[in-house]
């Protein structure tokens, strides 16, 4: 009788033994085969929502002090207009709204305003869109909430900026933002007054994204590796969306189950190993006879780590099936768009092959180690 | 064949230290068949455990089968255990998993060599025994009488030099007792050396020599 044998007769004996340890790592196998089961759908639906849907992206000059940005609203540096029409006409990037703005803080009639310069909005070639904001003409203003107020301004009214005379096409009603201080201008116009022909501080991006295989990469690392050869002189900061959000979702939840696997695991391992203590000890007398008549430490070993592989071996296969079944019948309530997408990750049932006997064998090694080192002496005198 | 000199084995209890045995001297020839009978804590099964390589004495020295088995590295110990020593016990130590003649040819997955037609020596054994028709069955399935044949198989299998019974009658009822003594008999007309640790007499009528110990000393001898 080989080992394999011995050890299938001793299962075949102590079934209650057997199967105890086998749910254990049936629940931990089929729990962690369903996590990443559906943690690749999450992951999917989020790419398909990102491609679908894209990135809202600021893009600024790269020298940008952010902590300024921030404070101020706007980079303190400048980049080529050019930009913005280099971004619109690269082949790679898709997008929905290009506008390109210059901004810049200044004294007008002793009160400090900010002076936004904006381009018409760059739309797809034949794509229908409704503007995402203000198109302004040139020689006429849109004035903020605040100016408006405390100079009494009206649209029609012609003010002048700089020794730039401009009219009033719309007073702005209050925002409770930075907004409210801002008089918007044509882009042109607003490069003439501050002397920066040719500048932009800022290219808003909706809906961006790149042509690229989502599955090789994410989809953000991808998007700012091209901008990055598009428009080296530029950095990209990204606006949250729902998309991102999703994204940050599932990344917690990674994070989440990367402490509570742990767990979990440890839990299962401290279940084997008792049940593998009650065996050893179950077994004293069987140990002892097989040590009187020449059995090693090791081959006596090998039963005890043998047995504990197949129910990590049984328990990972079994486990992989019902934590696949798990994820196909309920992922799909969770993650409707990529719902037809869960499907067996075959990877996940290598891993579990090869990782759960492992860690089953691990698991029993004190008690068998216990139990073999047991003096037969002692327990062969347990008459 | 055995050979013991000043052997003794001493445990350290919370309550002082127990003599087990205590200076112990014999000698037994070769193919002789021996009874040592004792009262309950004698240090009869500490003496037969000693004598079997599983048991390291206290102090004194030992010559079993040509070696000292508490002198020589684990495999070899192992090695001898398996070659020259057979073992019976009181409660038989059968592995209730294993049927009748998976548990006479256990020995056959031990140390050392020697493996070589097990199998039908296995048959042969139980039929000597008069078990072959219960070779498939478990343990369980057994009579206590059946089962201590079936350990005696178990033993006899790589026919040992020595054949070391810890009460292999203790268990069982007279009739069935008479049959194992036979049979120890039987093993010991084929040449093995028997040693028979005992409180009973079942075994007296073939035994060539009988000593008593008591309190972990050989008290008395007789031929």
């Amino acid at each position: 009788m080989n080992t394999f044998q011995h050890i299938g007769r001793e299962i075949r004996h102590r079934k209650t033994n057997f199967i105890l340890g086998l749910i254990a790592i049936l629940l931990a196998s089929a729990l962690f085969v369903a996590f990443f089961s559906a943690g690749e759908a999450s992951k999917r639906e989020t790419i398909r929502l990102m491609r679908d849907i894209g990135f809202n992206l600021r893009v600024i000059p790269k020298e940008t002090d952010m902590e300024k940005f921030w404070i101020t609203g706007f980079s303190q540096h400048s980049m080529p207009e050019h930009y913005v029409y280099d971004l619109a006409d690269h082949p790679g990037i898709s997008y929905n709204h290009l506008t390109a703005t210059l901004q810049k803080t200044t004294i007008w009639a002793d009160h400090e305003i900010i002076l936004t310069g904006m381009a018409p909005e760059v739309i797809p070639p034949g794509k229908a869109s409704s503007p995402m904001t203000f198109s302004i003409e040139p020689g006429t203003v849109y004035v903020g909430f605040e100016p408006a107020r405390y100079l009494g301004l009206h649209p029609g009214d012609n003010i002048e900026i700089e020794n730039h005379p401009f009219t009033v096409a719309r007073c702005l009603s209050e925002t409770g933002s930075r907004d409210d201080i801002r008089i918007y201008g044509h882009l042109k116009d607003i490069q003439k007054i501050l002397d920066m022909t040719g500048r932009i501080n800022e290219i808003k991006a909706l809906q961006c994204m790149c042509a690229a295989d989502y599955n090789q990469m994410e989809p953000l690392v991808q998007l700012r590796a091209q901008l990055k050869e598009v428009l080296p002189d530029a950095k990209v900061i990204l606006m949250q969306s729902i998309a991102t959000a999703r994204q940050d979702q599932r990344i917690m939840a990674e994070r989440y189950f990367s402490y509570v696997f742990p767990l979990l695991l440890f839990a299962a391992m401290a279940w084997i190993g008792i049940l593998a203590f009650l065996n050893v000890r179950e077994r004293r007398h069987e140990i002892g006879i097989m040590r009187a008549i020449g059995y090693s430490s090791g081959k006596i070993a090998l039963l005890f780590l043998g047995k504990a592989a197949f129910i990590g071996f049984a328990g990972a296969a079994v486990g992989f099936f019902l934590g696949t079944a798990l994820s196909i019948k309920f992922g799909p309530q969770i993650f409707k768009i990529t719902a037809a997408s869960i499907k067996p990750q075959m990877e996940l049932l290598i891993w579990s092959l090869l990782g759960s006997p492992l860690v089953c064998a691990v698991a029993v090694i004190i008690p068998t180690m216990l139990g073999v080192y047991q003096d037969p002496a002692v327990t062969l005198r347990e008459e | 064949m055995i050979f013991l000199e000043k052997v003794s084995k001493h445990y350290n209890r919370p309550s002082g230290v127990v003599k087990a045995l205590d200076e112990i001297d014999l000698k037994v020839e070769r193919n002789e068949f021996t009874v040592i009978r004792g009262p309950s804590g004698s240090g009869k099964t500490t003496l037969l455990l000693t004598i079997g390589g599983m048991l390291r004495p206290t102090r004194g020295h030992l010559t079993v089968a040509g070696m000292d088995p508490y002198n020589i590295d684990n495999k070899k110990r192992l090695e001898f255990r398996a070659e020259k020593i057979g073992f019976v016990f009181q409660l038989f130590h059968l592995i209730p998993y294993l049927t009748v003649i998976e548990n006479v040819l256990l020995p056959s997955g031990s140390a050392g060599g020697g493996n070589k037609g097990l199998r039908s020596r296995a048959w042969t054994m139980l039929k000597q025994l008069n078990l072959d028709d219960r070779s498939t069955h478990f343990p369980a399935e057994l009579s206590t009488g059946e089962k201590q044949r079936a350990a005696i198989a178990r033993a006899m299998l790589k026919k040992p030099e020595i054949m070391l019974a810890d009460e292999p009658t203790g268990n069982l009822d007279p009739e069935n007792a008479a049959g194992i003594a036979r049979c120890l008999e039987e093993i010991h007309q084929e040449g093995c050396t028997v040693i028979v640790v005992t409180h009973g007499k079942d075994c007296d009528q073939y035994a060539e020599r009988i000593i008593r110990l008591e309190q972990g000393r050989l008290s008395s001898k007789h031929e």
